[in-house]
C-alpha cells in the first residue's frame, strides 16, 4: 500500500476479535459494515489492502447515524468523519496487526470515498444546487442565499417541466401531478459552501435508475443538463443558447449566479441530469451570457402586459389560472408564485375581478405574473 | 464437461444458482484485466465472517450504476467498469443482494473458463 498513516500509534488490542454487526455494502467480501469492538460500536471501511494485509478505516458509530446513512441524510464520508478515526491494519484473516488514531483529514484523498456519495445509488440526490462564495460557511449564509438557491431550484425544475410537458399552456387532468416533478422534498442541506439537495420519494428514486427511459423526471433532468451544456460551450460563443427555447433561458436564469452579491458561483448536480451524476459550474461569466440572450429572446417573444379579469379556473397543484372576461377580450393562462397563492384563491372563490401586471408570450398569450391585485369596489364604480 | 473445482465446499455453488446467462458489470483495476482482477476471495487468501462459498465466487451486477457508485465510494477497489455476457458455459450465477442492493450477483465461473474473455471495458453507468 502507498500511502502512510499520519497518527497516534494505537493498541490492535482493542479490534482483536470484533464482532461484525450488520454488512451494508459486500463486494467480493465485506466492505462497509458495522461491527462491536472492545472500545465502541463502529463502522468499518475496507479502504486498501494487498496480499499482505488490509486497511480499515474505524470510526464510532450509533444507531442514528446508520439511520441516516440508510436513509440518505448522511453521505459515507460524512458518516466515517468522526471527531476521532482508527486506521486498522489487519492480515487477511482480519486479525489486527497494527492501529492509528487519527482524523479523516488526515488521509490521502485517494482511499475515501467521494465526498456526497450516499450508501446506495438510489439514495443519491435528484436534484442539488450549490452556491459558492467567500464567507459561506455553516451560522454565516445570508437568508437571501438560502432563498435564492431553494427558489432558483425549484424554479428551474418548474421552467424546465413547463418547456418538457409544454405547460402552462394546458390546465387540467394531465397536468394535475406536474408539481411532484418540482416541488420536491429537500433531502439535506449541507454548508460546504450552501447547497441544498433534493431527493424524489423513495419508490419513485428507485424507479429513476431502474427505468431511466420512462421517467419524467429523468426528461427535466436531461432538457437542463442540455441548457447547462449549451451555456457551457467551449466557443464561448451564443449560438447554443440562443437555440434554446424560452423556458429552457429561465430555467438556466434561476442556476447562475447574480452578477454582485456573496454568491460567486453555482455548482448543479443530481441523477435526473444523468452524465453518472456529474457536476456542472456556472459562474458570472454564464449569468452575463445567459442574462444578454435572455432579454433578447423576450424582446421578441414577450411584452409586458397589465390586465384586468376575472380568475376563472385555478390549477393550484401547478400555479396556474385562467383569466378571463378581460380588458383585452382574450382569455389568458396565467402562471403566479406560490407568494400570492391566498390572493388567488380569494378571488376564485369569491369571483373578485382582478388586475395583473407580468410577461406575456405573444405566441400563446400565456402570462407569467409579477403584480396580482384584486380590484376593488371603488375601482370598479371608478 | 465444464466443471468446479474438487476442493470447494460440496453445495458451492448453492443449488438455487443458474445457469450464467446475461449482461453484468465487473469493477477492475486494470485495463486488460490483470489476472487479480478477475479472482476470487478464496483464490486471493482472503478470509470472508461471511458465508463460505461467497468466497469461491465473484460479485458483479447487472446494474452498470451500481457498479460506478461503488468505484466512488472505494477508490482503491478499481475505477474500471467492464462489461461482459456471460452464457451457461460460463458458470453458475445467483442474485446475492445485500439490503436494498437488488444488482449485486455472484457469478461462479467453471474451472476451465477464461474470465476475463467475456469481458469488455464498459462506459455506462
Amino acid at each position: 500500500m502507498d500511502w502512510n498513516i499520519k497518527g497516534l500509534n494505537s493498541d490492535p488490542e482493542d479490534f482483536r476479535g470484533f464482532k461484525t454487526l450488520s454488512v451494508l455494502i459486500d463486494v467480493d467480501g465485506p466492505r462497509l459494515f458495522t461491527a462491536e469492538t472492545r472500545v465502541c460500536n463502529a463502522l468499518f471501511m475496507l479502504v486498501d489492502e494487498n496480499n499482505e494485509s488490509a486497511r480499515f478505516v474505524v470510526a464510532p458509530t450509533s444507531d442514528a447515524i446508520i439511520a441516516q446513512l440508510e436513509n440518505g441524510t448522511v453521505s459515507v464520508r460524512n458518516a466515517l468523519d468522526q471527531p476521532v478515526v482508527w486506521v486498522l491494519e489487519t492480515d487477511h484473516t482480519l486479525e489486527p496487526q497494527n492501529a492509528w488514531r487519527t482524523t479523516l483529514g488526515e488521509l490521502p484523498e485517494s482511499v475515501l470515498p467521494a465526498q456526497g456519495r450516499m450508501l446506495w445509488p438510489h439514495l443519491q440526490p435528484a436534484f442539488r444546487l450549490r452556491a459558492i462564495g467567500e464567507g459561506l460557511s455553516h451560522g454565516t449564509v445570508p437568508a437571501s442565499v438560502i432563498r435564492q438557491v431553494v427558489e432558483g431550484a425549484s424554479t428551474a425544475l418548474r421552467k424546465a417541466a413547463a418547456h418538457v410537458f409544454k405547460e402552462p399552456g394546458k390546465q387540467g387532468r394531465a397536468s394535475n401531478s406536474r408539481k411532484r416533478l418540482y416541488d420536491l422534498p429537500v433531502q439535506h442541506f449541507a454548508y460546504n459552501s450552501f447547497e441544498v439537495a433534493f431527493s424524489l420519494p423513495p419508490e419513485q428514486q428507485e424507479t429513476l435508475l431502474q427505468d431511466e427511459d420512462d421517467a419524467e423526471m429523468q426528461q427535466i433532468g436531461t432538457a437542463l443538463a442540455e441548457a447547462i451544456s449549451s451555456s457551457n460551450s467551449a466557443e464561448n460563443d451564443d449560438a447554443n443558447l440562443q437555440a434554446l427555447e424560452i423556458e429552457l433561458l429561465e430555467a438556466l436564469e434561476k442556476l447562475v449566479p447574480p452578477l454582485s452579491g456573496t454568491v460567486t458561483e453555482f455548482e448543479v448536480g443530481g441523477t435526473i441530469l444523468g452524465q453518472g451524476d456529474k457536476t456542472f459550474r456556472l459562474d458570472r461569466d454564464t449569468s452575463k451570457r445567459v442574462k444578454k440572450v435572455l432579454q433578447t429572446v423576450r424582446t421578441k417573444e414577450e411584452k409586458i402586459t397589465t390586465l384586468e379579469g376575472l380568475v376563472a379556473e385555478m390549477d393550484r397543484d401547478n400555479l396556474t389560472f385562467t383569466l378571463r372576461q378581460t380588458s383585452d377580450h382574450k382569455d389568458h393562462v396565467c402562471s403566479f408564485s406560490a407568494e400570492v397563492f391566498d390572493e388567488v384563491m380569494d378571488a376564485f372563490v369569491n369571483e373578485n375581478r382582478v388586475a395583473i401586471s407580468g410577461r406575456e408570450t405573444l405566441k400563446s398569450g400565456n402570462i407569467d405574473v409579477s403584480i396580482f391585485n384584486e380590484v376593488g369596489e371603488d375601482a370598479l364604480q371608478g | 464437461m465444464a466443471g468446479f473445482p474438487k476442493h470447494w465446499p460440496d453445495t458451492c455453488p448453492p443449488p438455487d444458482a443458474e445457469p450464467a446467462n446475461g449482461v453484468v458489470y465487473r469493477i477492475c483495476r486494470e485495463n486488460p484485466p490483470a489476472v487479480g482482477d478477475f479472482q476470487s476471495h478464496a483464490e486471493l487468501g482472503k478470509a470472508s465472517k461471511g458465508d463460505a462459498c461467497l468466497r469461491y465466487g465473484l460479485s458483479v451486477f447487472r446494474n452498470p450504476s451500481e457498479a460506478r457508485h461503488l468505484t466512488e465510494l472505494f477508490p482503491k477497489l478499481g475505477k474500471l467498469i467492464f462489461r461482459g455476457e456471460l452464457t451457461a458455459e460460463h458458470g453458475k450465477l445467483k442474485a446475492t443482494p445485500a439490503r436494498t442492493r437488488p444488482s449485486h450477483m455472484t457469478w461462479w465461473p467453471f474451472e476451465k473458463v477464461e474470465r476475463a474473455a467475456a469481458f469488455t471495458i464498459s462506459s455506462e453507468g
